[in-house]
């Protein structure tokens, strides 16, 4: 799976968009992952998963149909997959200061600009071990859609988040129908794997409605 | 995929699901955009199913296993409760170290971003990479479709079949890295729809060994990816 590899937009804009994954099955015990669920629930995580048969628990900030942050963290059951969203670079280094320490022993992957992950690593005295580079897209490229819708569809590596479904939430914004937040939201609800970073999404749509010089709901109002 | 049509006639509004375009990925089912709740999924049979396994994250890959093609072992964080595309591949090399020094891992997406693919594209690719004599990683599920020895999809009935995405995986000699990504970008030109192409590195304290041979031969890397950070115990350095 590299479902979150590819994702798309300006270092500015990524700046704002970061993903930690662990593997459970790397570190075996229960009462580990448990710890390790705490952990990442205690940087501010815009998205949280966490797997161990289906359906996976999840949370989106402000997604009122998902479980709230603390309820997914004081859930008993240890998962065997679990993946934290981040909008600041240091909340990540938080995550990954408390993993160092507590030493649980799972394989911990970053999706993130490399120059920074890697200054991450630095300062919190790990790797990094390897690394997974993009080269980016090749073949019948024109099939692709402009580059702010693309930003949001390479959120979900699973191609969950189709091009027609953003284009229908940008249509509910600009209607005044929706809020950008309702429509980032609306969008992660598809990423099944929670890797969808929602709180970008609804910041790229914004932009998008701008680039247009359509309002957004907000600006209605 | 644009696999849902609207047709507006007479005042009324008809929207089908063009079966043709459809990867059975179950977004529009799940998403409740039908308000007549007039979305159903049937049993898929084979070949269609295929269309299913390689589309619906978290279904998993249990059709295969149905009609006879077995192979694919879903890694333990997946096993029951479906699998993704892939293999864990770098994400748990700090304890496998399936990429070793001096290797380069490589993994051509079909049909990602949002494209879709039809499985007689992803013969096009593999074919052309068993002539670099790499040999497809075999936890992968599309591998398991493949003859080994051409590159050819073994099970003519599914050739034409669409789905959302699979992941041709190998590892090269880091020296053979830019003769295949040649090929890969020769040979994109010929399919019909897009790969989006992963090359994995194992780091050298805090440098990518990759790295430099690429920028020197004017090869895109993007300027963010994925970072195995060297937590995994116990470690292989």
């Amino acid at each position: 799976m590299t479902h979150s590899n590819h994702r798309r937009g300006s270092r500015e804009s990524l700046m704002g968009d970061w993903v930690i994954l662990v593997r459970g099955d790397t570190g075996g015990q229960p009462d580990k992952m448990k710890k390790l669920v705490k952990i990442f629930g205690n940087h501010n995580p815009v998205g949280l998963v966490k797997r161990r048969s289906l359906p996976s628990l999840r949370y989106m900030k402000n997604w009122k149909e998902g479980l709230g942050l603390k309820e997914l963290v004081k859930n008993p059951d240890p998962p065997i997959y679990v993946a934290g969203v981040y909008v600041k670079k240091e909340d990540v280094e938080g995550v990954i200061h408390d993993l160092k320490i507590a030493d649980l022993g799972f394989s911990i992957v970053i999706s993130g600009v490399f120059d920074e992950v890697f200054d991450i690593c630095k300062r919190v005295g790990t790797g990094p071990h390897t690394v997974n580079l993009s080269m980016g897209t090749l073949g019948k490229t024109e099939y692709l859609p402009e580059d702010k819708i693309l930003e949001v569809m390479t959120m979900c590596g699973h191609s969950l988040v189709g091009e027609p479904l953003i284009r229908h939430v940008i249509d509910q914004v600009s209607n005044g129908r929706m809020t950008t937040e309702e429509a980032g939201l609306e969008l992660g609800k598809q990423c099944v794997c929670n890797y969808f970073n929602s709180v970008r999404a609804s910041n790229l749509i914004k932009e998008y409605l701008d680039t247009k010089n359509l309002k957004t709901k907000n600006q209605i109002n | 995929m644009s696999a849902i049509k609207k047709r507006e006639k007479d005042g009324s509004t008809t929207v089908t699901i063009d079966q043709d375009e459809c990867v059975e990925c179950g977004v529009c089912l799940r998403s409740g955009v039908c308000k007549t709740d007039a979305i159903y999924w049937p049993k898929l049979e084979w070949p269609r199913a295929i269309r299913q396994a390689f589309s619906a994250v978290l279904i998993g890959y249990n059709i295969l296993d149905e009609v006879g093609i077995h192979g694919y072992v879903a890694t333990s964080g997946e096993a029951g409760v479906g699998g993704g595309r892939g293999t864990s591949e770098m994400k748990t090399n700090d304890i496998t170290g399936r990429y070793g020094d001096g290797e380069v891992g490589i993994g051509v997406e079909f049909g990602r971003p949002c494209v879709g693919f039809h499985f007689r594209d992803v013969e096009k690719i593999s074919k052309a990479m068993i002539k670099h004599g790499v040999e497809f990683e075999l936890q992968n599920p599309l591998t398991m479709l493949l003859d080994l020895e051409t590159g050819e999809i073994k099970y003519k009935e599914v050739r034409d079949e669409k789905a959302m995405s699979a992941i041709l995986e190998f590892n090269v000699k880091q020296e053979q890295t830019l003769e295949v990504i040649k090929t890969l970008q020769k040979k994109a030109k010929e399919i019909d729809t897009v790969i989006t192409v992963d090359l994995i590195n194992k780091c050298k304290d805090t440098t990518i060994p990759v790295l430099p041979m690429l920028e020197d031969a004017g090869v895109d890397i993007r300027i963010n990816g994925k970072t195995n950070v060297g937590l995994g115990r116990p470690l292989i350095k």
